[in-house]
């Protein structure tokens, strides 16, 4: 989802979520680091079929 | 004997190159996000003017612990193509670009919440690519 952004996402591209902190996704991202985004900026393809951590 | 002033202190190589080693981070000065002109809102949205993309860090919030990481001024370098890229797409020169981060509060659905902040900045240049690092709470 979004627009595609220089080191930041780009879009269509699928990116694995590393964990679930605060709702936000860490993920890295298209600068090769890993960041926290808000979880409107996706579409879930696959949900968390538990290996995700997830911490408030 | 008399050693002479100066004895013991070893001011190593870089000295006598006549160049300092760059220090691994280097400190700037605290900025804040300031207040919007409703007395009413609660909260500050910043633009990245690059994305379009808004967070939305508190009003009034101070961004502190500011430090360079990586680019002009520190040892780490930025990557080639990260510098290249914020010179052509933003402006002014790569080798001026600088990876920074600091501590500020955002609103995470309707709570504030301190984060560590990553952003690019050059001088001249706007802060750019605003990205949440991790919760500190």
């Amino acid at each position: 989802m979004g627009e595609t952004s220089f080191l930041e996402l780009t879009h269509g591209k699928e990116y694995d979520v590393l964990s679930i902190e605060k709702g936000w996704y860490r993920i890295v991202d298209d600068s090769g680091e890993d960041y926290l985004y808000p979880p409107d900026e996706f579409a879930v393809i696959e949900g968390n079929d538990g290996t995700v951590p997830v911490s408030d | 004997m008399g050693g002479g002033c100066g004895a013991g202190l070893d001011f190593g190589a870089s000295y006598g190159s006549g160049r300092l080693p760059l220090p691994e981070a280097l400190s700037e000065k605290e900025w804040r996000i300031g207040r919007s002109l409703s007395a009413a809102a609660l909260n500050y949205n910043v633009k990245d003017p690059d994305t379009g993309k808004v967070y939305r860090f508190l009003e009034g919030t101070t961004i502190h612990n500011v430090q360079v990481f990586a680019g002009k001024g520190v040892r780490n370098k930025l990557d080639p193509k990260v510098a290249h890229g914020l010179s052509t797409q933003i402006g002014g020169k790569p080798r001026d670009w600088k990876h920074v981060k600091g501590i500020g509060t955002l609103d995470v659905n309707g709570r504030p919440v301190d984060a560590e902040i990553h952003w690019f900045e050059a001088a001249g240049q706007p802060k750019v690519k605003f990205k949440v690092k991790r919760w500190l709470q």
